[in-house]
């Protein structure tokens, strides 16, 4: 994984001139996005029944299914996995597709930004709606 | 930093068309119109909490054909990437990397991405 620039400092000065080799890190990001990836196959079931059990229904009706405390935590939880999720996935796309190291480390830091916010706005219309039933 | 150029290897137009292409390109679309879908989800969240109004005018939205068309495109998403992801938990293990095993389950879970979608999308629609 490019990304990390710092990570440069672990190369030989041949290796940083050809920019070839192991850049010796990437292991935490594959394995977090692994462990995830296994806690959204839960939280899929879950979006599905929630969004099978808010079809059709107004927005009274879907407040109160949602401020329900067994639909508010999974619904929470999910928010975080999901952002979490996407923002260790998305980041991906950015790395291989844009070539210029400084707009890559941009693009992907605003995406990171971009993810946390929606996270953020998520939970707090969650907890909003919990405790305004 | 200047990197050198290096040869390119062949590319699509080389190479004869083959499944793990299919799985391997849209993995990462379906990964895209996720998050996109994500990203949407949270407006349509936001707009629960703090304008109804505004959530009854999009789910009204989301009830039409054309909504109910770009539901269906994030459920068949949502499934291939579960399924294919589950395929690459298995690689991550070397268990069905052989050329055979993974074209087969390169085509299974092309279907079972459609097989799932329309078992939910028939119980939305004539069942719930």
């Amino acid at each position: 994984m490019s990304f990390y620039y710092r990570d440069y400092g672990l190369k030989s000065p041949i290796k940083r001139a050809a920019d070839l080799g192991s850049t010796h890190s990437g292991t935490h990001h594959a394995i977090r996005l692994k462990y995830l990836s296994m806690a959204l196959i839960p939280v899929l079931a879950w979006g599905l029944y929630a969004v099978i059990s808010l079809a059709g229904l107004d927005a009274y009706s879907a407040r109160f299914w949602l401020s329900q405390p067994i639909n508010t935590l999974p619904a929470l939880i999910s928010v975080i996995v999901v952002f979490y999720h996407a923002a260790l996935g998305g980041q991906e796309v950015f790395i291989d597709y844009v070539p210029n190291r400084t707009i890559q480390f941009i693009c992907v830091a605003k995406y990171h930004l971009a993810c946390c916010l929606a996270c953020i706005v998520a939970l707090y219309s969650i907890l909003s709606i919990a405790f305004e039933g | 930093m200047k990197t050198p150029s290096r040869p390119l290897s062949p590319h699509l137009q080389i190479f004869r068309w083959h499944i793990a292409m299919f799985t391997s390109i849209t993995y990462r679309a379906a990964g895209i119109g996720l998050v996109i879908g994500a990203f949407a989800a949270t407006v349509l969240l936001a707009c629960l909490a703090f304008a109804p109004e505004t959530y009854e005018i999009l789910t009204g939205f989301l009830d039409t054909i054309l909504g109910k068309l770009a539901l269906a495109g994030f459920t068949w998403a949502l499934f291939f990437q579960l399924l294919q992801a589950v395929r690459h938990l298995f690689w991550d293990a070397a268990i069905g990397l052989e050329l055979k095993t993974a074209r087969l389950t390169g085509w299974l879970i092309v279907g079972g991405s459609f097989v799932l979608t329309a078992l939910v999308w028939a119980y939305l629609l004539f069942i719930a």
